[in-house]
């Protein structure tokens, strides 16, 4: 409280823009991988790989060749598609700009600004932003002293992990770890926090749960 | 005309001889980070690195520490005068300034005579507008911007940049340091609190200078807030804590202008202003930096009475000239104006960012017929000044230092102690001959050197 003393405080706007950071950018990763897969498979193993793997995150993408998918993927704006989330995460992290380390937002910026620059992606281009990706996480998340900045950005990074595993792959098996970090994190963030357990086998409405886990650890009306 | 002086000609030796394809570093450095004063142009926002050169403009000690010298002198009358005209209105009473000239003025707002301030600091963050006259070498004060005087964070970010990129320059350089600027902000902002955090209010991410202001608001350890972050309970303004807690405030130093700070008070359609905030002002419950209603101090009517205020305030010469400066209020300015038209400048006094700066010598004869009639009409609202031959500055455009005209923003904080920053903000005009150099007409910016 002034007088000498730095302290930081998160608003309510803060912590929402954090949490969406670390979703924007956790989809990106996951899209971004999944992509890559789907390249090699378009190329001569199964032609539909790619539109097979976004009509289960409801995009439909259609392409001429395994460059093209990589292409459009990457370039799209609108439904999903890597340019889109970056674009989110980036929007997100600006009003963040006076919180979050100005390395780990200039890894965002640095993302963004080759997506909508280059005219073409190839797969060593993507390999290269998914790095540029690490350093982000690398930056924010391996610090000496971690604090409620980075916990709400693992909490949006581990919600949208637990949400595309399933989409994706339907197995409640591969979140375990995730709902367990999901939790920790919950309990750091809000000492109320109930933590979410693994009981219902419909995934809609278990994502439903998990998707509003955030309006019980931020109090937007109060 | 380019004035060097032996600093610079030691820069430029050192710079010659430096590895040029690290030039690039400095760019991407400017594109990494986002460091952007964005436009609005043809109604759409336009996302742009602010553009620089990489050229500093060096200022020998010697001149700068009369610089430092004359504005502390500037600043602490322009305070002085704020504190008399929201209060006893002893400059008027003397005489000094036509009663008239304040009242007439859309800057002056009667609803806060009366108010006291903390600690009686009004002008907290000036930025001073300079430029170095080729006929005698006097640095000349073309503008004070007492409201919301951007650009601090730009120097400060190339800097960094600069020392990372070339070392070397500042081994052999003796430069003033200027990275203690958001440090003299924070204990500035300390002094005035009324007890609470320190924030920082911005209109938001698609102001020009968003950029600044959340570089301000880390490097102060202030948060960075916009309206729907803060709440008015009582007469105490709170900052919303995501879990719930309400967080008091004691100082904000609020990035956008009066008209827009409150729309219970100001304009009634300002969706980035925080209702009530005026109330908890008045009540002495949160430091508002800058003070309220200090636009008429740097009006640019007012600024032909600085020198009168510093000798009616302080009993001083001032030691930094004013622009010569005529005002049609006054009868026989008015009549050299209408004459002399043509080689003037004619401003009008409401607007800011180089916007109603009129050249005498670019217009037509019907465009000057027109204005000296609306000038008639209303004397008040222009001030003319005489075409100042200053010094261009060195800019590198395809590799070759190519001349331009710039001036200077210094940056003065008044807390305790009064302030000068060792350094400010060059700004340039991207085009030949043009003498607007503002960021919100295009304008480029460049570091300034202050030598040890």
């Amino acid at each position: 409280m002034g007088n000498g003393v730095i302290m930081r405080y998160l608003s309510i706007r803060n912590a929402d823009s954090l949490y969406w950071v670390g979703r924007y950018l956790q989809r990106f990763e996951i899209v971004a991988k999944e992509s890559l897969k789907s390249f090699d498979f378009i190329i001569d193993i199964n032609f539909d790989d790619g539109k097979e793997l976004f009509a289960k995150m409801e995009y439909n993408v259609s392409y001429s060749s395994a460059k093209d998918f990589l292409h459009k993927i990457s370039k799209d704006l609108d439904n999903g598609g890597l340019l889109y989330n970056i674009k989110h995460a980036r929007e997100n992290a600006i009003v963040l700009r006076d919180i979050i380390d100005d390395d780990a937002f200039s890894s965002i910026n640095i993302i963004y600004n080759e997506l909508i620059l280059s005219d073409t992606i190839d797969p060593q281009k993507l390999e290269y932003l998914i790095k540029e990706l690490d350093r982000f996480w690398g930056l924010v998340f391996f610090k000496i002293v971690r604090g409620k900045t980075q916990a709400f950005i693992e909490f949006g990074q581990v919600t949208e992990a637990i949400d595309l595993k399933l989409r994706l792959f339907g197995d409640f098996s591969m979140i375990l770890f995730d709902l367990e970090k999901l939790n920790t994190l919950g309990k750091i963030l809000d000492k109320d926090y109930i933590p979410v357990e693994l009981r219902s086998s419909d995934i809609d409405t278990f994502l439903d749960i998990i998707n509003s886990k955030i309006s019980s650890v931020i109090k937007y009306d109060s | 005309m380019v004035q060097n002086s032996e600093e610079f000609d030691r820069f430029l030796n050192i710079f010659n001889q430096l590895n040029k394809s690290k030039f690039e570093q400095l760019q991407s450095f400017m594109d990494d980070f986002a460091i952007n004063f964005n436009l609005f142009k043809d109604g759409s926002f336009l996302e742009r690195s602010f553009p620089f050169d990489m050229i500093p403009r060096i200022i020998p000690k010697n001149e700068f520490e009369l610089v430092e010298k004359g504005l502390k002198q500037r600043v602490h009358a322009l305070n002085e005068f704020l504190n008399d005209i929201y209060g006893d209105q002893k400059i008027i009473k003397d005489g000094i300034i036509p009663a008239e000239f304040i009242f007439s003025s859309k800057a002056y707002n009667p609803a806060f005579h009366g108010q006291k301030v903390s600690k009686n600091i009004r002008t907290h963050i000036c930025g001073i507008d300079l430029v170095q006259n080729s006929v005698n070498n006097k640095w000349t004060i073309l503008e004070d911007n007492l409201r919301v005087p951007s650009g601090a964070s730009y120097p400060l970010s190339i800097r960094q940049a600069y020392r990372k990129v070339y070392p070397e320059i500042f081994e052999q350089m003796k430069v003033e340091k200027i990275r203690y600027y958001p440090n003299k902000l924070k204990e500035m902002m300390d002094y005035v609190s009324t007890g609470g955090i320190n924030i920082v209010l911005t209109p938001g991410r698609y102001n020009s200078a968003f950029y600044e202001h959340a570089y301000l608001a880390k490097q102060t350890g202030s948060t960075l807030a916009i309206s729907s972050d803060l709440e008015v309970m009582g007469d105490k303004l709170y900052l919303k804590g995501y879990n719930g807690k309400k967080i008091q405030v004691g100082a904000i130093y609020r990035r956008l202008d009066d008209d827009f700070l409150d729309p219970l008070e100001f304009d009634p359609k300002s969706l980035i202003g925080v209702p009530g905030l005026i109330n908890v002002y008045r009540s002495g419950n949160v430091a508002i930096i800058n003070s309220v209603g200090n636009g008429i101090a740097d009006d640019k009517g007012i600024y032909y009475f600085v020198p009168q205020m510093i000798k009616y305030y302080l009993g001083e010469d001032a030691i930094l000239d004013n622009a010569p400066t005529y005002l049609p209020y006054f009868p026989k300015d008015l009549e050299y104006v209408l004459a002399n038209m043509d080689k003037l400048v004619i401003k009008d006094v409401a607007e800011a960012g180089g916007y109603g700066v009129l050249f005498g010598y670019k217009m037509t004869k019907t465009e000057i017929e027109d204005l000296k009639k609306i000038i008639i009409e209303q004397p008040r609202r222009f001030i003319a000044q005489e075409l100042i031959e200053f010094y261009d500055i060195d800019c590198l455009f395809d590799g070759k230092l190519t001349p331009r005209k710039s001036d200077l923003r210094c940056y003065v904080v008044y807390g305790e102690e009064i302030y000068v920053w060792p350094g400010g903000l060059t700004r340039y005009a991207l085009e030949e001959g043009n003498y607007l150099v503002n960021s919100s007409q295009g304008g480029g910016f460049k570091d300034t050197w202050v030598m040890g």
